[in-house]
């Protein structure tokens, strides 16, 4: 326990370089290189975090200003998921449990080919262990928590998995995948949703990717712009009361919220590639390592989902969820199915965006529709889990804020895949909340299982969510898609890409004699 | 809440540079304006020419299919030399600063290489492939045609 927590303590800027710097060196990669690797994968790392910071602390005030604005004080408290992880960590008796357990899963899991994804984003597990204590608490059953906590680290693992060619080429990074609990247990739901929207007319050939919109409207989508007018909007909505006593205050804070997201809009994505620069040579030396000592074997390495963040379309889908999420907790909370007041975890929902946004290419106005579902489960979920996660504080030590009775978080309500898996037995704690909030739960249940199943006939019948029907998302409008079955000289097109195919191993073998 | 994490994540010293920008946003505002205008200026010859290889691909239709990268590379060349031509500026290797357009330069922030080139006319003209794998799918054929 002393060991993780130090490990820990020494911060992921520190840590994940040196464990890049391991595995650099276990795939034969050259010293040199590898160092090279290593420092700047911490740098993007550093990077990328230190834009987040500066996206939360400037768009966590502006959304929290709004929550005061609505007048609204409901019964849980969203501490956000820092507080979670913290409380987390705090409970001692499971936490080096799911660390070993999990991180010898992961590897048996490797070994027997039952997955392509090395987990080594380990300020994630908190998420297991999270998992592994809301169980714990719940019912009092440690065997069952860390039951929870493992096959849901295998699912998580799978997840990824199959998640891994769509994010190696929507977000252009190869070799890697996510297999971050609290946003990849969302990906089924997400495809489904999606492919539902696919039947929808009018959303159905509304394509709305940044790059798309860009080149219908030209610079006005540009994602600075995009990210600036939106900062806008969210400060006008939040500091607007200011204007009557305070209008220097609130303008200041309004040019603050705009320029900042439209800087992080321009900035976050160069941090990602400077990690991709680290990441590219590891992603290699991987691949060439297992391809020479497991022919036909892949390896995907797994990180955070920070590193998917940095898309336009995830952070504009993110900030549009915030007055949204409030809206919807407010009407949901009238209607009996939610009585979480959501604060801290405004300002990380770009998270929640990404599963909502990247089946559709990054199309923004598909993304919102398919976070707006996802945040009421999470907020339906989230409620849920506020007794269990309360009395985790208590046992952590962690002093509940005042005026709260119980806390929670968004993120606590996105841990789907151990919510299902413990729902059989925590259910009967539903009915305190009424028979509406049982109804509304079973159905979020009743869908997610639906989704994970109808997700994986798909992909056992042999097809690659995201890859297979990329063609209804990449381009602009179906009167541009050209007919490639039949050419103008009636030849099937399976000849024209063995045509292609043909030249470019042709190319590829000239290129490789001349090399040598 | 977030700033815990960040502390334990990244140290300390993301709050001094945190707080220095919001604590003296009066002194940042007017240079990050004014970058941020550079970089929308800079950022459209690249949007432009990449906006005109698709059209390009798209109205090479199905001759497309059967050209290999490099002859790819070879017809859509001149569309970057006239964006490069039209424009002063373009966004740095690094995406944080800008520098004169030239055609070369241009061509590289486009990715006009074989590869880059035969995967975008692949999404242009709907043949799908997944990275890494030996299979190809067509919208044709998916259709059941």
């Amino acid at each position: 326990m002393g060991f993780i927590n130090w490990l820990l303590g020494l911060g992921a800027s520190v840590v994940l370089p040196i464990i890049i710097f391991i595995l650099s060196m276990i795939f034969r990669m050259p010293i040199g290189k590898a160092v090279r690797a290593s420092l700047t994968i911490g740098v993007g790392f550093i990077g990328i975090n230190l834009v987040i910071g500066l996206l939360g602390n400037t768009l966590g005030p502006a959304a929290q200003a709004m929550v005061k604005n609505t007048g609204v004080n409901l019964p849980i408290l969203d501490v956000g998921w820092p507080v979670a992880a913290a409380i987390t960590f705090g409970t001692t008796s499971i936490v080096p449990w799911v660390f070993v357990l999990g991180i010898l899963l992961n590897l048996v899991l490797i070994a027997v080919k039952a997955t392509k994804t090395l987990n080594v984003d380990m300020w994630n597990y908190w998420h297991f262990i999270f998992s592994a204590a809301f169980v714990y608490f719940m019912t009092g059953n440690f065997v069952l928590g860390l039951l929870v906590a493992l096959i849901t680290s295998a699912i998580v693992l799978k997840l990824a998995d199959f998640a891994a060619p769509v994010i190696q080429k929507h977000y252009g990074i190869p070799g890697i995948t996510t297999p971050h609990l609290d946003t990849v247990t969302w990906s089924p739901l997400g495809w489904v949703i999606n492919k539902g929207l696919d039947r929808v007319p009018g959303i159905r050939k509304w394509h709305a990717s940044p790059g798309q919109l860009q080149e219908k409207y030209g610079i006005i989508a540009e994602p600075i712009i995009m990210g600036t007018v939106l900062g806008f909007i969210i400060a006008i909505l939040a500091y607007y009361p200011e204007f009557s006593s305070d209008l220097g205050g609130a303008v200041k804070q309004i040019l603050t919220v705009g320029i900042t997201l439209g800087a992080v809009m321009l900035v976050l994505p160069r941090m990602v590639a400077i990690l991709m620069e680290g990441l590219v040579p590891l992603s290699d030396a991987a691949k060439q390592f297992i391809q020479t000592r497991f022919p036909g074997r892949e390896l995907y390495i797994g990180l955070d989902g920070a590193i998917l963040v940095g898309h336009p379309a995830n952070i504009a889908v993110g900030i549009i969820l915030v007055p949204i999420t409030l809206l919807l907790a407010l009407l949901m909370s009238v209607l009996g199915v939610n009585q979480m007041l959501p604060f801290t975890d405004l300002a990380v929902l770009p998270f929640f965006a990404i599963w909502a946004t990247t089946w559709s290419r990054g199309n923004v106005v598909r993304g919102v529709i398919i976070g707006t579902f996802f945040i009421a489960c999470m907020l339906s979920i989230a409620t849920f889990l506020a007794p269990a996660t309360t009395d985790m504080a208590h046992a952590a030590n962690f002093a509940i804020p005042a005026g709260a009775t119980q806390i929670s978080s968004i993120d606590s309500g996105a841990h789907l895949a151990p919510f299902m898996l413990a729902f059989g037995f925590i259910f009967s704690r539903a009915a305190q909340y009424g028979l509406g909030f049982q109804v509304w739960i079973s159905f979020i249940l009743a869908f997610a299982l639906f989704s994970y199943i109808a997700y994986f006939i798909y992909i056992g019948r042999g097809h690659i969510p995201g890859i297979d029907d990329e063609h209804l998302y990449v381009e602009a409008s179906d009167e541009d898609e050209v007919d490639i079955a039949r050419g103008p000289a009636g030849e099937d097109a399976v000849d024209h890409v063995a045509v292609h195919l043909a030249e470019q191993a042709d190319s590829s073998t000239g290129d490789q004699a001349a090399a040598r | 809440m977030i700033d815990a994490m960040l502390d334990v994540l990244l140290g300390h010293f993301w709050r001094t540079f945190v707080s220095l920008y919001t604590g003296s946003f009066a002194w940042f505002v007017v240079p990050l304006t004014a970058w941020m205008v550079l970089m929308i200026v800079a950022r459209r010859a690249p949007a432009v020419a990449e906006s005109r290889i698709r059209a390009a691909l798209r109205a090479l239709g199905a001759d497309g299919g059967r050209l290999s990268g490099a002859a790819l590379v070879a017809r859509l060349q001149p569309e970057v030399v006239q964006v490069a031509l039209h424009y002063r500026l373009m966004p740095s290797p690094s995406g944080f600063w800008v520098r004169r357009c030239d055609p070369e330069q241009l061509a590289r922030v486009c990715n006009l290489n074989p590869k880059s080139l035969a995967e975008m006319r692949d999404e242009v003209l709907h043949v799908s492939r997944a990275p890494g794998a030996d299979r190809t799918v067509i919208k044709a054929k998916a259709a059941g045609r």
